[in-house]
């Protein structure tokens, strides 16, 4: 698989809410190189779920350009796929009929998709459960074959949405882990929105810092530091406190 | 996905309708033996269970097309009104107030309408039952899940595969709730409908001549007939369910 970039030029994006409007984004620059682990922190409500749904083509911008690889993002497609907060499996479809639905309309013959979906069911350690519903197996598990849903086409772009979340401290160390191990087992370029921010300076290459009301991006921070790393790196929490020094904590309170 | 709204599919047991069934057929044989040795027969040549059963295929044909037209015209209406907001914002209110007019005085204005032949007792079935179909439709649309309907488009999911895994899956409980209730409601409609319009062959109005011409076990065997055809289309569709749709039932 080869990488894309993804790229945001001047990009506006505003609801009306109750005949008022919202900036949710405003004047988004930014660019992510193939292949690059970017993490987005953020508010509640700052617009990074809106940004995602941007790039996935689910939303469009009012004004600026959405672009992978040059090309102007329309739809959602192939080559990007997502995570939500939620897994969102379909319930009454297995595990494996899950991950398949993302090969739906994939150029691979039967043979080939149920090879895949095999590949990604391992991948992600899901290997016994490919029969199982999804009310029959654990969160964690199911945000697990949700990420394996979304990896499964071969996507260049992997959108995460708070993947990790909903889930406890342990699950999460362990999920944050595996999302390395296929990130450089598939190596594409990552988005991953986040409100845990010992989580960002551990994953990505680089966080970006937004700010809210409106959305902007008020920092972009290179985490620059040899993989693997390790949790209890000092040079992280130095990371940590500078990011977390960077939020407008009189904003937050008012909401 | 809830459970509720129908019920639970999973409690249900063929075992008390067999001794249903079992026993009604023994109290109809009984019945038509002490008519059949005390009175003159109603239709000569023909014995009481033909009598019966003649007017049984009368209902049916009559309660089959009014489902037919209620369970299709309501169903296409509930899902336009779950689907499209305006329509549900222009409709529902007018749906409303229609339903506070109690389904029997219907009968009037139908007669006005349309007769007191056939056509207009196949329109009142119709009306009961299309009534539960619009409710049910319109709760069974709105019942699939926006974060499900989101992924789809995430998957760039083409209509058909869309229909599959999203569409039928989500409505179809709510829906068969739906058409067990209409099934409920167009058996009332039908033999109301022969009791009040205009004298037709059929269940209802066999019972209600018996009634007039002092037949109390014409009475007894149709009322219990149709209790039993009732009770069995219900098990009938509990067991449908149960079956082919206990996968969506989560
Ligand atoms: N469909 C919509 N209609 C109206 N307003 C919306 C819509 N989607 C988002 N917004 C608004 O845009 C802003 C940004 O929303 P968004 O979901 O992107 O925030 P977020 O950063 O993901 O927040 P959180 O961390 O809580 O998930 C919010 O103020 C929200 O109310
Ligand atoms: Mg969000």
């Amino acid at each position: 698989m080869i990488a894309a970039s993804i790229e945001l030029n001047g990009v506006n994006k505003s609801f009306a809410l109750n005949g008022e409007r919202i900036d949710a984004l405003r004047s988004i620059d930014l660019f992510a190189r193939p292949g690059e682990f970017v993490c987005v922190v953020g508010a509640s409500g700052c617009g990074k779920s809106t940004l995602l749904r941007l790039i996935l083509g689910l939303d469009h911008a009012d004004a600026g350009r959405v672009s992978i690889d040059g090309k102007p993002v329309t739809a959602p497609g192939p080559d990007r796929g997502i995570v939500f907060q939620d897994h969102r499996l379909f319930p009454w479809l297995t595990v494996s009929e899950n991950i398949a639905l993302a090969l739906h309309a994939s150029d691979w013959d039967a043979s080939e998709r149920r090879r895949r979906v095999r590949e990604h069911i391992d991948l992600v350690g899901l290997g016994r459960f490919g029969d199982a519903l999804p009310d029959q197996i654990s969160g964690g598990m199911a945000q697990r074959a949700a990420i394996a849903r979304a990896l499964v086409a071969g996507p260049k772009v992997l959108l995460l949405d708070e993947p990790l979340g909903a889930l406890d401290a342990l699950t999460r160390h362990y999920l944050q882990d595996e999302l390395l191990r296929v990130w450089q087992a598939e190596r594409p370029t990552v988005i991953m929105v986040t409100h845990d921010i010992d989580e960002a300076v551990y994953l990505g290459d680089r966080v970006i810092v937004m700010s809210s009301r409106p959305g902007r991006i008020k920092k972009s921070i290179d985490i620059d530091l040899e993989r693997p790393r390790r949790r209890d790196d000092l040079r992280l929490a130095a990371l940590r406190n500078e990011i977390l020094s960077l939020f407008d904590w009189s904003a937050i309170a008012q909401q | 996905m809830s459970v509720g709204v129908v019920g639970g599919p999973h409690h249900f047991k063929w075992r008390s309708y067999l001794w249903l069934v079992a026993s009604t057929i023994v109290l109809t044989i009984v019945i038509a033996e002490i008519s059949v040795s005390q009175v003159s027969l109603a239709v000569p040549g023909r014995g009481l269970i033909g009598e019966i059963a003649a007017a049984t295929l009368d209902t049916l044909r009559r309660l089959l097309a009014g489902l037919f037209v209620g369970i299709t015209a309501g169903s296409l209406l509930g899902t336009a009104m779950g689907a499209v907001p305006i329509l549900d914002r222009l409709l529902s209110p007018p749906i409303h107030a229609l339903r506070q007019v109690p389904l029997f005085g219907w009968i009037p204005l139908i007669g006005l309408w349309a007769g007191l032949g056939e056509p207009s007792k196949v329109t009142f079935v119709a009306l009961a039952v299309a009534y539960v179909m619009v409710l049910s439709a319109h709760e069974a649309i709105r019942s699939i899940s926006p974060r499900l309907t989101e992924v789809s488009r995430a998957l760039g999911l083409d209509p058909l595969t869309k229909l599959r895994v999203l569409v039928i899956p989500s409505v179809t409980p709510a829906l068969l709730a739906g058409v067990r209730i209409a099934l409920a409601a167009g058996w009332s409609a039908v033999v109301g409908a022969e009791i009040l319009m205009a004298a037709a062959p059929g269940l209802g109005a066999l019972i209600w001549g018996a009634r007039e011409v002092g037949r109390p076990e014409i009475v007894v065997a149709g009322s219990v007939v149709v209790g039993v055809l009732g009770a069995l289309s219900n098990a009938g569709l509990r067991s449908f369910e149960q079956r082919v749709l206990h996968r969506y039932y989560r």
